[in-house]
């Protein structure tokens, strides 16, 4: 009796050692694949439009004071669609459809995809990204907009939010916009 | 040995009243919102003997503040000493700023006072403010978003629970009074204008005016418009810099009348935000 309980606690000995020595896995950060070239690209379609006090949302009222589903005041919302190519163009169709879309439209307009590694240290990866929208004419930029991600999504989800925001001179939102758009 | 215990008791009492430390925090009663003063007297605090400046170092249930190092304060948390008594230090503060954090999430701030280099324990023990909850004081009247541009999408709500009108209460047809201030060019503040229907016309307007509220559900009514679209004379130069809305019932006559004021919720002056690329 004595034996197998030696034997037994043996076992759990070496099981330990054997699995405090095995290599360390590195494993991703959690979300970092969020926002990534990928997840943004495709042809997306318009599905609703949020309009959002920032204000509201920072003292934490209730959410009537905080956010304002637009998409059923604005007939035509559904309409709008995004493709967000591979060569960098950006080009949003019926953004007149409805007077809720405040995206940057028109022609020539291009993306990048901003990583500022500088903010790295201070939000998740995620939200430090943003996309620039701008427009090249004959080869020089003259417009350029940040667009940031309303929510943050991986590939697989085939969703994308993107957020617009007034915000005040030190750069604090009070008002945005998320255009929530599901692959086409 | 009894003696002895007493001795040693009365010892340390007199001690630790000798290092107290006196703080004060005014108002009583603040939100992360308003500015609160921490306030401490450090008379007979034998542990600042010699230590000068004082700094604050400050945390919350969101996070710490920008304390810098504890063997290096930050500058922005150094206190300001009374000139009319070098021992009383005191540290005004708006949380949500001071902290930059969002005003709603905080519950409580701690904090303690410190030496530039609080190497040695050279620090009184830790405070605790709790603070107030942020109230959202809801009115018949509300606007949606509390801040927006010429250019922004801009919702006002008229919810008839909340008011005690009764005259309004009866009514189920709505419109808003509206028109704005604009500030051309050069910086010149025009009158109120560019009004889509004066007063006596909104009886008139008929079922597709501008101004007509829509109904959302029994009692809540909504009126949506894009300001720079909506006042169309503008002209080039021009920003809408405010905007009037007067709820009222459509069927107002007169302004001036027996059922005018009493049918209508008064002005709603909202001022517009400047526009940024």
């Amino acid at each position: 009796m004595l034996q197998s309980i030696i034997k037994g606690m043996v076992f759990v000995a070496v099981l330990a050692m054997a699995i405090s020595c095995r290599p360390k896995t590195d494993f991703p950060e959690a979300g970092g694949d969020y926002n990534t070239p990928d997840a943004v690209k495709g042809n997306w379609k318009l599905q609703s439009v949020i309009q959002i006090d920032e204000g509201a949302v920072s003292k934490n009222f209730p959410d009537k004071a905080k956010f304002l589903d637009l998409t059923p005041m604005f007939a035509g919302t559904t309409n709008v669609r995004l493709a967000i190519n591979g060569d960098s163009s950006f080009v949003l169709t019926n953004p007149d459809s409805s007077a809720a879309v405040m995206l940057p439209s028109g022609a020539n307009m291009r993306w990048r995809l901003v990583d500022p590694t500088n903010l790295a240290g201070q939000l998740p990866i995620n939200q430090a990204r943003y996309l620039q929208i701008y427009r090249r004419d004959n080869g020089v930029e003259v417009e350029s907009y940040k667009v940031n991600f309303g929510v943050s999504y991986r590939v697989a989800a085939n969703k994308l939010a993107l957020r617009v925001s007034r915000r005040t001179s030190d750069g604090t939102p009070y008002t945005s916009y998320d255009y929530n758009f599901v692959r086409n | 040995m009894f003696k002895k215990l007493f001795v040693w008791v009365i010892a340390m009492v007199a001690t630790l009243a000798v290092q107290a430390q006196s703080f004060t925090v005014t108002p009583a009663n603040a939100t992360a919102e308003d500015q609160i003063t921490i306030t401490i007297d450090v008379t007979g605090f034998a542990t600042f003997n010699g230590v000068s400046p004082l700094y604050l170092w400050a945390w919350s249930n969101l996070g710490d503040a920008p304390n810098g190092t504890w063997n290096s304060s930050n500058e922005s948390a150094k206190m300001t000493q009374d000139p009319n008594n070098p021992n009383i230090w005191s540290f005004k503060m708006i949380p949500a700023q001071y902290y930059g954090k969002p005003a709603g999430g905080f519950t409580f701030i701690g904090f303690l006072v410190k030496g530039k280099d609080g190497t040695g324990d050279i620090k009184t023990g830790d405070q605790t403010k709790q603070l107030d909850p942020i109230a959202f004081n809801d009115a018949a009247v509300r606007r949606f978003p509390s801040k927006f541009t010429e250019d922004d999408i801009l919702t006002v709500f008229y919810d008839k629970t909340l008011d005690n009108n009764t005259t309004m209460k009866n009514t189920n047809d709505i419109s808003v009074f509206t028109q704005v201030q604009v500030t051309d060019a050069n910086g010149v503040v025009s009158n109120w204008t560019y009004t889509p229907y004066e007063w006596p016309n909104i009886a008139t307007a008929g079922p597709d005016s501008k101004v007509k509220m829509v109904q959302v559900s029994d009692s809540l009514y909504r009126w949506t418009i894009i300001p720079k679209k909506f006042f169309v004379g503008l002209q080039p130069g021009e920003t809408i810099s405010k905007i009037k809305v007067h709820v009222r019932s459509t069927a107002t006559p007169d302004f001036s009348g027996a059922n005018g004021p009493a049918a209508s919720k008064g002005d709603e002056i909202y001022s517009t935000e400047p526009k940024r690329p």
